[in-house]
């Protein structure tokens, strides 16, 4: 049994606009150990499914159906007292913003000992004991003595840091990490992916890793997730998805990443913009900006399915599969001259 | 800190100066009649004008500035055992033209009273303000939202002066719950009724028709910074964290959203201490606003002088105050 | 949306509920139990009164104020005093602390004989000394009294040497001497009749000699107040209170007594006035010193009448038009006499509120001595009158001065109307906040025309036709001779009526009143103004006596 199976997941927000699909059927599973990335556009789905797997959506006006089976027990259909037992504890989030998601009245040495406190019944000392710990773990130096600091009192990759060391405290089995790197500069953000990476061969916790850049997923990620307008695109685990990759929305994630390597002049766009989640367009989400478009596309919804000769591999796209398989083929070789 | 200190002293100092000068120009720019009003209707040129150069009031206005701050801050000794130990300022506020009571005599009867009224209805407005706030907050939309943001509407609306004549004729007259005005000091009582069970008794009704006003705009304010907050980025860390919700609200969401209340209850203290003008009025409790009032009307400058020295006195030091413990408690700017 | 209309329902139920809380709120609703008829009257118990604006001094030099006179007639033991009648006999002078006093033939030198025994109410004796020093000390300019314009008048009543120490230049003063223990002597520069008047008003009671020559500005057990009053000053808070209490050492001693019925009063300051009246109307107190808010007296006078518990009766306010006789417009008598004609006394009056004053046509009032009912001028407009005498001059241009509180403004609106009606078309405004009657005592401004009001110094005509009308008294500043009206016949007719006595004087004031307003007309009587009173249930409604230098005679009222 994975740690977690999520199936067919669904979350609609109620506005006065009329409803918004934010997760539209999305399913999977991460297994003990492992990480998965999630990888879309802004307003694609990505945080809103993990914020409903960890119930931290406002609960007025929202929808959701689906089940969020985390070892066994349902996440969406549980008695909030158990959720709470399990945020922090079990599962843990980190989030894109470290300034603003720490309390900047609260030391950060007080925060840490509100996660540990939460859900184990020890002494403020033997608390603030754990939490030097985990601050030495994640690099953070002089640590003792940084715990009584404030969090505007740290650069911006420390306080990722320190997020990282709350959301570790208690040892969970499942870290959730929501764009952990986008609002940090690039070297930074290496050294936070490289330290997550390293934090999880140590503690042995799962990841699900959200994030926009298809980099960092080729980097960290056991299976990927692609996700377009609130379903899912492509799933598979990573490197199928990077030797044969079956979307064309994945095609263009690919296409337009910047290689240093490269002798680039442009980065390939993807034209066009995410549909409005309000009313999405007829049939496949993607058509209005996919250049492979036909007639079908625009009636008919593509099932998400498994392609031949892979069944951990699903995609959802008309296309058939020798058409794909030359497009990737294409799309690799290019890349690869490039490189050379 | 220390220099932080010095430097609001300074300005402080500076501030209290232009904002006696301005005074005592505002009253010699406006018309008054008062050769007349210091020697009676029916006096002569020369009975006039002998009141006039009794008083000083002869002399060029900057003269006048020049002597009454002079008089305020001369250095006397302050005697330790016979022997002088060290200097203070005098702190003479002259004596009333129409009156002659002095100055000071007057302020100190009329400060205890409005200093009650003012921190009385600190207390109140605070305690209404509060949870009504908080809860709207929680529940925006709601039927206790709605209430509340109409309380809120009236409160703002209803002028003092009406919800005191309404209250001292319903509460007062009709029901005969509450005294209809008046006051009763706690201790030292000048008067019959004194004593702080009196003192409370009869300050129970100004209490709310002081507080209205200030506890509407507040639960206004504490309504917004409350739904901001809650839609910051670390309460949802919180609650990732596992915390209940009382816990997110009391620890995260409070603790920040209140912080801006803060200065706002010291600027309005020190406005409030400056004079409760209306409510002082209807309920006849002798206090600085109803002395400001009567002193402008008979233009009596040492009265206006001395009230505005001790409301300017006292906002400043009141401002400075919640910028000590705003700088204290703000861990941003304590440690910047 | 259905939660919006809610939220519009909500606040049309509000504001109704506020509408209905407005009317709800109007004092004029009526009081449950009215009194029972026909209680006899007992001595003793304490009446509550209210002050709104508080008194300005409880130094007896220094006070000015009616309701601070009010209770000095009461506590004050001057050498004179009136009679406490009512009627015409109410202006009478009788001997209170002077057993007797004599006049020098030349008229300059006043000895005053003290009665022997009075008692101030520390129980020390009463001698000249305290006379002398109460003399002293409205003189001493430290002590800042208002009297001492009235003792040092180059035009009226001077003491011999009193100028001279008033301003500082001389120690002593020669016009004041004690002559023996019981007998004090009083030299004036001039003959004038008028000192004894002056020695009847409350600021004149004996004082104890060791009050310092500086304002006193509080009174307690610990620095008490002393006076040889039927009453005296117990306690004052300034600003919170002010207790008055019978003096146990007052004997009349063959003066007319002070009536004092009841042990004492107790005032209480700042009471704003709409809670006055609901405190007077529950029976938490007696009675309103300083008056009610205007709009309270129609309802009032509509239940209780006139007879009972709510009474009107003339005060000294004199109101009037004031024009500017030395220039323009109104230099021309027969214009003055159309405005004496086409000014609508009655609408005047009645915009201050039911009650508010009797339209007259004279300057004086019934309510001092020497009065003559005017009959020259009537009450309404008579406009074809008017309009005939200033017939050519309507187009001329009038300054309009006039004061800019809320009756004030109202008043010159209804009055500029009327002088449209007349004819007057030209007319400018000039507002003023404060300080009208000063702007208008400067010779030489551009105003012509004011209403302005009037209210005595001391009970006697003089006060008001000579202080206001005599051409003698014109200086350069501070001239209350607003209408600068200087006609030799009118300044010798004054002249010569101030050196009368007695019943003569009267008589000859009041028909000198008429006379200048048939004759000349500088300025137009439009009323006297009423003094409105209104008492609680506790008040034996017979006790309430009206008389005219006392208004309400304190001393007389009893409770039930």
């Amino acid at each position: 049994m994975a740690l977690l199976e999520v199936k067919d997941l669904k979350t609609y927000f109620r506005t006065d606009d009329g409803i918004v699909k934010a997760v539209d059927g999305v399913s999977f599973n991460v297994e003990k150990g492992k990480t998965l990335g999630i990888v879309g556009e802004s307003g694609s789905g990505k945080s809103v499914t993990c914020l409903t797997v960890m119930g931290l959506n406002a609960r007025k006006n929202t929808i959701t159906s689906g089940e969020a089976l985390f070892k066994g027990e349902d996440l969406l259909h549980m008695r909030s007292r158990r959720l709470r037992e399990i945020r922090g504890n079990d599962i843990a989030m980190i989030f894109q913003d470290p300034m603003t998601s720490l309390n900047p009245v609260h030391s950060i040495g007080a925060q840490l000992v509100e996660a540990v406190q939460l859900h184990r019944d020890v002494s403020k000392k033997v608390a603030r004991a754990r939490a030097t710990e985990l601050l030495q773990a994640v690099g953070i130096p002089r640590a003792g003595r940084r715990l009584d600091d404030y969090p505007h009192q740290f650069s911006g990759g420390m306080r990722q840091r320190v997020m990282i060391a709350m959301a570790l405290v208690n040892d969970p089995d499942l870290l959730i990490a929501d764009e952990p790197t986008t609002a940090l500069d690039v070297t930074t953000q290496a050294q936070i992916v490289n330290l997550i990476k390293n934090l999880q061969s140590e503690f042995g916790s799962a990841i699900i890793l959200i994030t926009h850049d298809l980099g960092v997923v080729a980097e960290t990620a056991d299976d990927v997730l692609v996700m377009y307008a609130a379903k899912v695109a492509e799933q598979a685990p990573v490197d199928h998805l990077f030797n044969r990759p079956h979307h064309p929305y994945t095609w263009g994630l690919l296409g337009s990443l910047p290689r240093l390597d490269a002798d680039v002049e442009r980065l390939v766009q993807i034209p066009g913009q995410p549909p409005s989640l309000l009313s999405p367009p007829k049939g496949c989400r993607f058509h209005p900006r996919c250049p492979y478009v036909m007639e079908k596309c625009r009636q008919v919804e593509p099932a998400l399915v498994g392609i031949s000769g892979d069944q951990d591999h699903l995609q959802a796209c008309h296309l058939d599969e020798e058409t794909k398989d030359r497009e990737a083929a294409k799309l690799l070789a290019a890349t690869m001259a490039k490189a050379s | 800190m220390l220099r932080y200190l010095i430097r609001r002293v300074l300005w402080a100092i500076v501030l209290f100066l232009v904002v006696t000068l301005v005074t005592y120009v505002i009253f010699f720019l406006v018309p008054n009649d008062l050769p007349s009003a210091i020697a009676g209707q029916g006096s002569s040129k020369a009975q006039r004008e002998r009141a006039i150069h009794y008083l000083g009031l002869d002399r060029p206005v900057y003269i006048q500035y020049e002597r009454f701050l002079w008089r305020m801050v001369k250095p006397v000794p302050v005697h330790v055992g016979g022997v002088p130990v060290f200097v203070r300022p005098q702190g003479d506020l002259g004596r009333s033209f129409i009156q002659a009571t002095p100055v000071n005599t007057l302020l100190k009867s009329a400060a205890p009273v409005t200093a009650s009224l003012v921190f009385g209805g600190v207390v109140i407005w605070m305690l209404m303000a509060l949870p009504i706030g908080i809860l709207s907050a929680l529940r925006p939309r709601s039927l206790l939202d709605r209430a509340s943001m109409t309380f809120v509407l009236i409160g703002i609306s209803a002028h003092p002066v009406w919800i005191g004549l309404i209250f001292a004729y319903v509460f007062g007259f009709k029901l005969g719950w509450f005294p209809i005005q008046g006051y009763c000091d706690v201790i030292n009582p000048a008067t019959d009724c004194g004593g702080p069970v009196q003192w409370a008794y009869h300050m129970f009704l100004p209490w709310i028709t002081y507080a209205i006003l200030f506890a509407a705009l507040y639960v206004r304010m504490i309504r917004a910074n409350v739904i901001d907050a809650m839609s910051e980025d670390y309460v949802r860390t919180a609650r990732a964290k596992g915390a209940p919700e009382w816990r997110v609200l009391r620890s995260h969401v409070l603790r920040n959203a209140l912080l801006p209340v803060v200065t706002m209850l010291g600027m309005d203290i020190g406005l409030g201490l400056g004079g409760a003008i209306f409510t002082e009025t209807i309920y006849g409790l002798p206090g600085l606003g109803k002395l400001a009032i009567r002193a402008i009307g008979i233009s009596d400058l040492p009265v206006v002088m001395g009230v505005v020295v001790f409301a300017t006195f006292v906002i400043i030091l009141f401002n400075l105050l919640i910028d000590l413990l705003y700088a204290w408690i703000d861990p941003r700017i304590r440690l910047s | 949306m259905h939660k919006r209309m809610m939220l519009s329902i909500a606040m049309l139920v509000v504001g109704a509920a506020m509408l209905a809380a407005a009317s709800v709120a109007s004092p004029g609703a009526a009081q449950k139990g009215s009194s029972p008829l026909g209680s006899k009257a007992r001595k003793g118990g304490i009446l509550k009164f209210t002050l709104y604006a508080g008194i300005e001094n409880i130094d007896p030099q220094r006070t000015y104020y009616v309701p601070e006179w009010q209770y000095e007639w009461l506590t004050a033991r001057s050498l004179l005093n009136f009679a406490h009648a009512t009627g015409a006999r109410g202006y009478r002078l009788v001997n209170d602390g002077a057993k007797s006093y004599t006049v020098s033939k030349n008229g300059k030198t006043y000895t005053f004989n003290i009665r022997r025994g009075m008692k101030l109410s520390n129980g020390a004796s009463i001698t000249a000394r305290n006379y002398e020093h109460m003399l002293l000390r409205v003189l001493h300019e430290n002590v800042g009294s208002p009297l001492a314009s009235f003792l040092t008048d180059p035009a009226a009543v001077e003491i011999v040497g009193a100028t001279a120490y008033n301003s500082g230049n001389a120690t002593t003063v020669p016009g004041i001497k004690v002559v023996s223990p019981y007998k004090l002597r009083v030299s004036l520069v001039r003959p004038n009749v008028l000192l004894p008047t002056l020695l009847a008003l409350p600021p004149t009671g004996a004082i104890a000699t060791n009050v310092p020559f500086s304002p006193v500005t509080s009174v307690s057990a610990s620095n008490p107040l002393p006076a040889g009053g039927r009453y005296y000053v117990q306690e004052y808070v300034p600003d919170r209170s002010i207790k008055i209490r019978k003096n146990r050492f007052y004997k009349p001693l063959g003066a007319p007594p002070t009536p004092g019925i009841v042990d004492g009063f107790d005032y209480d300051i700042g009471v704003q006035q709409d809670q006055a009246l609901l405190l007077i109307k529950n029976g938490q107190s007696d009675w309103a010193a300083d008056g009610l808010s205007p709009s309270a007296w129609g309802p009032l006078f509509a239940q209780y009448g006139t007879k009972g518990r709510a009474r009107a009766f003339p005060s000294s306010v004199s109101d009037y038009v004031t024009m500017n006789n030395s220039k323009g417009l109104f230099a021309n008598q027969t214009v003055r006499k159309a405005v004496a004609w086409g000014i609508g006394r009655n609408a005047l009056v009645n915009v201050r509120g039911a009650r508010a004053g009797f339209a007259q046509c004279s300057l004086l009032t019934p309510a001092i001595p020497g009065y003559k009912r005017c009959r020259s001028y009537p009450l309404n407009p008579n406009l074809s009158k008017a309009r005939t005498l200033a017939r050519g001059h309507t187009g001329d241009h009038i300054n309009y001065w006039y004061t800019s509180t809320i009756i004030g403004t109202q008043i010159q609106q209804l009055a500029t109307s009327q002088l449209n009606a007349i004819g007057f078309n030209n007319i400018d405004h000039r507002p003023f906040s404060s300080g009208l009657f000063t702007a208008l005592g400067r010779r030489g401004n551009d105003y012509d025309f004011a209403i302005v009001g009037w209210q005595q110094d001391f009970p006697d005509p003089y006060d008001y036709l000579n202080k206001l009308l005599s051409g003698n008294t014109i200086q350069d500043v501070q001239n209350n001779n607003t209408a600068y009206f200087n006609n030799p016949t009118a300044n010798r007719l004054l002249n010569k009526a101030a050196t009368l006595k007695g019943q003569k004087r009267l008589t000859t004031y009041g028909n000198l009143d008429n006379r200048i307003m048939s004759t000349w007309a500088p300025i137009a009587g439009i009323d006297n103004r009423n003094d409105r009173n209104f008492f609680s249930a506790r008040i034996d409604v017979k006790s309430i006596v009206q008389s005219r230098i006392y208004l309400i005679d304190l001393g007389k009222l009893a409770l039930k």
